[in-house]
């Protein structure tokens, strides 16, 4: 393998689970719609690598790449909506309080599919845990616009799941 | 906000799927047929260009107009048509998806706008340019060609033409969603 191959790999092995649950966000859980998306997000990586200057940090790089390639797919994504195939989800956890957990994380697919697929991306880059700031780069918005924003997804969402 | 925290503890302890060792092997082998693919597209495009230059200077040679301005109605269309697909290639493929995200969405809804004018005034112009010269050909074939095959040539160019224009009305409905989709969404930014 030649250098770009060796680091691309790298990128490849360290960001597939985090590229792969933005993908599933996107998709509603659907895990096969979830796979071809993050494999068109590494296509994209690696059709750009060479191109990545370190402006802005790898995984910012990544997390827009990817949020990118999932909004130039909303038609496919959409048009799965009506089978929603969340019943496979899973929560590592105890048995006791698995099932529950379950129903939550489905209650939270079907929540995160009713927003637009900005908020989407946004929400979902707030539930992976990104600082404010990185989600402001990764979405071209500017940074108070953004916390005012997940303020308001956050509550809608959290309203949304627990059925208020 | 407990309760979000609730929900992202969550989400990030629900079970994803790894990247794997064989995953990675699948992805380079399709990054690598995708560039073939590219340079294999480059090569059918260069025959097809060569093969058409060809049969034009072949059919220069007669002197009915009647036939060069149905040939040359059907073949110019053609080559607009292909002209600008691959202008939209080109232009879709320059679109940067490493781009901030509210950028990369312009670039996209100003390419399905592009699209849509492609769409509603170009296709079907190239569409009907091509029916003409086809009409103006009839008389000739009908002429030339026994009975039986100038029936087949009507029918199976009627046949072509209903295929060909069912395969663009679904590919213009694909687009103009996405782009109905995307200016929604860019509504609900402006909000």
């Amino acid at each position: 393998m030649g250098s770009k191959e060796i680091t691309y790999q790298k990128i490849y092995e360290e960001n597939y689970s985090k590229v792969m649950r933005l993908c599933m966000g996107y998709t509603v859980g659907d895990e096969s719609l979830a796979k071809d998306l993050t494999q068109e997000t590494f296509i994209k990586v690696w059709q750009n690598l060479d191109g990545f200057r370190n402006e802005s940090g790898l995984s910012t790089w990544i997390y827009r790449i990817c949020v990118n390639t999932c909004l130039a797919e909303i038609r496919r994504a959409r048009k799965k909506d009506k089978n929603l195939q969340i019943d496979n989800l899973q929560v590592s956890d105890s048995v006791d309080n698995a099932t529950e957990k379950e129903d939550m994380l489905v209650r939270l697919y079907e929540c995160i599919n009713k927003l637009t697929s900005t908020n989407k991306a946004i929400i979902l880059l707030e539930l992976e845990g990104l600082p404010q700031l990185e989600i402001s780069e990764i979405m071209g918005i500017k940074h108070e616009a953004i916390r005012t924003r997940i303020h308001r997804i956050k509550q809608q969402l959290t309203k949304c799941v627990h059925n208020e | 906000m407990n309760n979000f925290e609730d929900l992202q503890n969550k989400w990030q302890n629900q079970t994803t799927v790894s990247a794997t060792d064989y995953g990675f092997k699948s992805l380079l082998k399709s990054v690598k047929a995708i560039e073939q693919k590219q340079q294999t597209g480059n090569v059918v495009l260069t025959i097809t260009i060569i093969i058409l230059v060809a049969f034009l200077l072949y059919v220069s040679g007669y002197k009915s107009t009647t036939f060069l301005l149905g040939i040359g109605l059907m073949i110019g269309s053609l080559v607009v048509r292909i002209a600008i697909e691959l202008y939209s290639l080109k232009r879709l493929r320059s679109i940067n998806f490493s781009k901030e995200s509210n950028t990369f969405r312009n670039d996209l809804t100003s390419y399905y706008s592009f699209r849509k004018y492609t769409h509603f005034i170009i296709t079907p112009l190239a569409l009907v340019v091509y029916t003409v010269g086809f009409i103006v050909l009839l008389p000739l074939f009908e002429a030339s060609l026994s009975h039986g095959f100038y029936i087949y040539i009507l029918c199976s160019s009627v046949v072509f033409l209903v295929v060909f224009s069912v395969f663009l009305y679904k590919q213009i409905k694909i687009e103009l969603n996405k782009l109905k989709q995307l200016q929604l969404d860019d509504e609900a930014i402006n909000l």
